[in-house]
């Protein structure tokens, strides 16, 4: 099996109603703990709005706000799992509930090759 | 990395009853004990803190799953939100009567820890911010408005479908509101003796037009209109929870809500179409709330004293009570209805003891009462009041009086329920007038 991540760049969620909120919530954790079950769910974590983008060394050192000068387009988080292939994580990574409010998922492979 | 997506939920119902409205329950918990701390003038600041609040979990809890005590998370959330908050604010700084170099210092203090961590001040928070909400400054339809945003959770979007009104216009009301309360510098406070009743009843009210509001068949969407329901009712049990809250008038208005609320799962078939009373599947109605309804109703007459809830619980404990249309006591009923008239000469009232006669009395007294409705009342829902006259012209078996009384309802009818069901009304008549020409015509 390889490991994939998928990144999860954030949709407009601020206006989410109490219940919609929970609504998300709850959809994640059930994809998640079918991820579990299936043995793939490696982890995940949100990750603060913000962040900085750093660049060069010593007095060309230079730390800017961003990448994503949009917030919507910022990061929000990323799940790592398990899938036979690409073709499969594609599959997999289809499921996560982000999708159905916009979010954008950035598949990527970890490459674990030692040769 | 964290992992505990591995613990599995042994019980899926299990965490569905635990989470059943959370986000809801936690905004108005935590919105309750921030008014408290920065006082009423700030509702809109405290509101702010908590969407934050609640984001800030969905967008954690998403990722890591919901924390063992997802109270204790939000506390600490909220916490920081609110220093944040005072920290921006220098209104807020001169209230709580400090300078900048010293917020990080209040999140040690008493006061600051016991809004957050006291389990036995929530109900007295929420009960609180319920007198605030009812405010006798703040208009009537603002009243609800507030009350359920801040105390129930909901946002503009759902209470402007409740309501079936645009957004702007519930968001208007609610600014409206906000700054009134602002303005007027009110106590975060249960109000003193002298002005208690007075305040109480503004809440009864409030609470009553919430609950109507969502026990109404002409307006809303379903789902959201049942919630309504069920927060009026849960208000009206946080209210009875406090000794000022004890009033006969509060037990009879919430045995009133539990009678009407058993019988909503009946009120509506499996296509969302509206079903008549006597047509209702009467097994369906919620017997534990009828139950538990007459019980606060026996509490509520221990003073004998008789107000207007009282009535109308009566009034629905007649339906409750009935084995079927045909054996309701309808007589009971109308002598109800004619005390309600009485005090409040309400179009309303008038419409409902008008058919409350007509079963009593038979149709002819039922169209006699109908008739002393004064139809250019403004308050008068006039869809209902010709779907009335249609109702009992066809129980007379006059069909031409029925049928134009139907269609002038139609005219007015607000939702598409509303309009099917006369639609239907209408084609059945015009089927027995006219059987074959409504055959075979396209």
């Amino acid at each position: 099996m390889a490991q994939f991540m998928i990144l999860i760049h954030n949709c407009d969620d601020t206006t989410h109603s109490a219940d919609e909120m929970q609504s998300v919530v709850e959809q994640y954790m059930a994809w998640a703990q079918k991820l579990g079950s299936e043995g793939r769910m490696l982890g995940g974590d949100a990750l603060f709005p913000g962040g900085k983008t750093i660049r060069g060394l010593g007095s060309d050192r230079k730390v800017l706000d961003g990448p994503f000068a949009e917030s919507k387009e910022a990061i929000g988080g990323y799940f790592l799992f398990k899938a036979e292939d690409e073709k499969e994580a594609i599959e997999v990574a289809s499921g996560c509930p982000g999708l159905k409010w916009g979010a954008a998922l950035e598949l990527r492979q970890i490459d674990s090759s030692v040769a | 990395m964290d992992l505990c997506f591995k613990s599995e939920q042994s019980n899926d119902e299990q965490l569905m009853q635990q989470l059943d409205h959370l986000f809801r329950r936690e905004s108005s918990r935590l919105t309750a004990a921030l008014v408290r701390l920065l006082g009423p003038g700030h509702l809109q600041l405290a509101e702010d803190a908590v969407q934050e609040t609640m984001l800030k979990a969905m967008r954690n809890w998403s990722y890591h799953g919901m924390p063992p005590n997802p109270s204790a998370w939000l506390n600490k959330a909220a916490k920081n939100a609110a220093i944040d908050l005072i920290r921006r604010e220098s209104s807020l700084l001169r209230k709580l009567k400090l300078f900048s170099d010293e917020v990080d210092q209040i999140a040690g203090t008493r006061e600051f820890e016991e809004v957050f961590d006291s389990s036995r001040t929530i109900e007295d928070d929420q009960l609180r911010l319920m007198f605030l909400c009812c405010h006798p400054d703040l208009k009537t339809e603002d009243q609800t408005a507030l009350m359920l945003r801040s105390l129930c959770g909901l946002s503009v979007k759902e209470i402007s479908m409740a309501y079936l009104l645009p957004e702007t216009t519930l968001q208007q009301r609610l600014t409206r509101a906000k700054r009134t309360l602002k303005r007027k510098k009110t106590e975060f406070s249960i109000p003193d003796d002298a002005d208690f009743p007075r305040r109480l009843e503004t809440v009864h009210q409030g609470l009553y037009l919430m609950f109507n509001e969502g026990y109404s068949t002409h307006s809303g969407e379903v789902a959201i209109r049942r919630d309504l329901c069920l927060e009026a009712i849960r208000l009206t049990r946080i209210l009875l929870t406090h000794p000022c809250g004890q009033a006969s008038q509060t037990h009879a208005l919430l045995a009133l809500m539990l009678f009407q609320a058993a019988r909503l799962p009946a009120r509506t078939d499996a296509y969302g179409e509206i079903v008549l009373l006597e047509n209702q599947d009467r097994t369906q109605w919620d017997r534990k709330l009828i139950t538990e309804g007459l019980e606060i109703l026996k509490v509520s007459m221990r003073d004998n004293s008789l107000s207007e809830y009282h009535l109308e619980a009566g009034i629905a404990l007649c339906h409750v009570t009935a084995n079927d249309h045909a054996s309701t006591n309808w007589r009971a009923m109308s002598e109800m209805y004619d005390m309600l008239l009485s005090r409040t000469g309400s179009s309303t009232v008038a419409l409902n003891r008008a058919i409350a006669y007509s079963f009593a009395f038979g149709v002819e007294q039922g169209l006699l009462a109908l008739n002393t409705i004064d139809s250019s009342d403004p308050l008068l829902n006039y869809s209902l009041y010709h779907t009335a006259f249609g109702a009992l012209y066809t129980r007379a078996g006059d069909d031409w009086k029925a049928l134009q009384s139907y269609q002038i309802a139609l005219e007015s009818a607000v939702n598409a329920p509303e309009r099917r069901f006369l639609l239907q009304r209408i084609s059945e008549i015009e089927h027995k007038k006219y059987p074959l020409k409504s055959d075979f015509t396209q």
